[in-house]
Parts: C-alpha cells; structure tokens; sequence
C-alpha cells in the first residue's frame, strides 16, 4: 500500500467507517489496519518531510517502520470479529466544539425562526411573471 | 460540549493567513448557513466578508454590513480591484458555477485556478460550497492548505465521490448521524464534521439568518446581473 493512498484516522472514526464497511453499504476496496503506533507513524512521517526525503528511502523507512507496531490488516469476516471486540471497550466521548454564535448587527434582518415568529414572506422572483399563460394544449381534451 | 477555541482546527487557523475551506455535502443540509458562521468567528474578525456573484441587492438588504457581494470579474486583471488582500474572506457559494469539473476550460474556471495558487500571496481565506467534490475541478485541491468539512451527504451522491473525498465523507456521515441521534435537542443540521483534524463541530445559526438566506439564488441565476445592473455597467 503506497502512503498516498493510506489515511491514519482515530478510533472513533475507524470504527465508524468500520460499520459501514461491515454492512455492506459500499463496495470500495478498503484495508482496515489496526495499530498501536500510529502516532510514531505520523512522527516519523512529518520528520523525513521536514528534512526533505523523499522517494523511495521515505517509503521504505515508513514501511518498516509501519511494520514494527502490532499492527493487523482486516477483511471480511474478521472485520466483523474485530468490530465485536472493539464494540465491547469503553465507550468513546462524543463531544464537539461549538463555533462561537455571531452578535446581532444593527440593520440586520431580525430573526424569524421559532413558533412565535411571524409568518415569513418569500420575496417572488423577479422573471416570473404574474399571470401564468395558458400553457400548451393538451393532447386529449376533456370533453 | 467544548470550546472551538480548544479545537485542533482553532489551533491550525490561529496564526494562518490563508487558505481554502471546502464545504461539501447534498443540498439544503446547511452548507450555506455553516459558512457564514464559520467566516464570522472572531478569527477573521478583521476580515470582510465577500459573496461571489450573490445578487448586490439581496446582499445589502438581508446581511449585515461586514458583508458584500461582487461578481467574478471578466478580466483576471480585475481581481485584484474586487478582492482586497488580507482583509477578505470569499465565499464562493454552489461552486459547481464558477469551477465546474465539466468546465475546466472555461475562463472563470481558469482565472480562479490562477487565483488559487497565489492566495496564499494575497492572503485571503477562500471557502466554497458545493455537493459533491466530483462536481468540482480538482485544482481546488492542489495549491493551498484545505480544510475538509462535511455535511451529511445522500447516499447516491456518494457513490459517486471522488475516491480521495469518499472515505472522509463515508466516516463524516456515520458520525453525523451518530451526533444526530446522541443530541436530539441540538438541531441535526448545526452539525458540521471536519476531516482534516477529526472533530466535530457545532455552528449555531445567526440571529439574523431566515430561510432566505440559504436560498440565495431562489429565481435567479448565479452570476447573472439584472438588466438594471448591466445598464449601470
């Protein structure tokens, strides 16, 4: 596996897209690899690209150094088998970041959410005319 | 809950000057609202902000006024008179009219690929909205710092993702939905998943927002000047 087309996630995602996988929503050639370093991965990874190497000394270094965490490739049905003993740890902290509220400007529209909201008006479109024509003719006539 | 500012993004965004957020995710899912909140954070604070070919009037009747709208211009030459270097934020909203992937060729497309690879020079933010990445010339991705956020995305539309944006978007809507389901009180379209740091983030919507807002282009076609407006030109 070529290091483009590797992407190192956390747990919580892994077996997010581990569900997916498992039943069967999407039939993308995927390789789950579970390790237990893939910080000293990404370490090793940001070191060579700092120092400029590149090619195939930066693959083979990251490839043996991929190879010496306990690391396991899954497919199939072991995927299902690593899926059950992942679901039986502790449960992951879903927590998110809340991205600050805008301030209410002067001049700005007020808001109009809510059940206590006025009934919006939604402001008509300036090329549709008033009056729609009779269109065209139907085939078949009611009589 | 958390504070963005203790978020892996905040920490990347604190001290850069540019950079290209693409919103990506199927349509009426809270593209629109989540960028503007996001350009309104106190981190571009200094900044203003620019909608690409929004309609000038509808801009200036409905936004705040740290907002403008301008047209991408028929010139590469003019850019630089329509977007101010270090002080603005641009949104360019339903990119699939301007960056097309099936109008790679055209002459906007071109210019804004132009524009890319210097934004870093000019210092701007850039952040585009659109479906699918697919929908979508590849050159976005090629030339700045991208930050990847998700919203949900329908499953078809999926299928047809580019495969570097596919596992990204598959994991985004497992967690969304999970979100979804964990917070029931928060409405589901708040949510917005980044996939460049992994994090989930929450944008409430503006006290100024109304359904309107999110549908700018509601009888009009983007990029398009009123008959008025080509007078005046």
């Amino acid at each position: 596996m070529s290091d483009e087309s590797m992407m190192i996630m956390p747990s919580a995602e892994l077996k997010a897209l581990m569900k997916v996988l498992m039943s069967q929503q999407i039939s993308e050639p995927i390789e789950v690899i579970l390790s237990d370093d893939a910080g000293g991965y990404l370490r090793t990874k940001t070191f060579l690209e700092a120092f400029g190497c590149t090619g195939w000394v930066r693959d083979k270094i990251l490839y043996n150094r991929s190879r010496a965490a306990l690391q396991r490739a899954l497919r199939g049905q072991d995927l299902y088998l690593r899926l059950q003993m992942l679901e039986k740890g502790a449960p992951d902290e879903q927590e998110f970041y809340v991205v600050g509220k805008p301030k209410v400007e002067e001049g700005a529209s007020p808001p109009l959410r809510g059940g206590d909201a006025p009934v919006e008006s939604e402001k008509p479109a300036e090329n549709v005319p008033e009056k729609r024509g009779p269109g065209r003719p139907r085939k078949h006539p009611s009589p | 809950m958390l504070e963005f500012e203790d978020s892996k993004l905040y920490q990347l965004l604190r001290y850069a000057k540019h950079g290209i957020f693409v919103w990506i995710g199927t349509g009426q899912h809270g593209k629109t609202v989540g960028v503007n909140v996001f350009a309104n954070h106190p981190l571009f604070a200094d900044r203003q902000i620019v909608l690409i070919n929004y309609p000038p009037e509808f801009v200036d009747d409905n936004y705040p006024s740290n907002y403008r709208a301008e047209y991408w211009p028929d010139s590469i030459d003019d850019i630089v008179d329509i977007l101010h270097p270090s002080r603005d934020f641009v949104i360019i909203d339903d990119a699939a009219w301007l960056v097309g992937s099936r109008d790679s060729g055209t002459r906007e497309n071109k210019d804004i690929q132009k524009l890319m690879t210097i934004a870093s020079h000019h210092e701007l933010f850039v952040a585009v909205t659109i479906q699918n990445t697919s929908m979508m010339d590849i050159s976005m991705f090629q030339s700045q710092d991208v930050y990847m956020m998700h919203k949900h995305m329908d499953p078809i539309a999926l299928e047809f993702e580019r495969p570097m944006t596919k596992t990204r978007q598959i994991v985004a809507n497992v967690m969304l939905q999970d979100y979804r389901y964990k917070y029931p009180k928060i409405h589901p379209k708040a949510f917005t998943y980044c996939s460049t740091t992994w994090e989930m983030l929450q944008m409430p919507m503006p006290d100024w927002w109304t359904s309107k807002h999110s549908k700018p282009y509601y009888g009009r076609i983007p990029g398009r000047r009123s008959s008025a407006q080509e007078c005046d030109a």
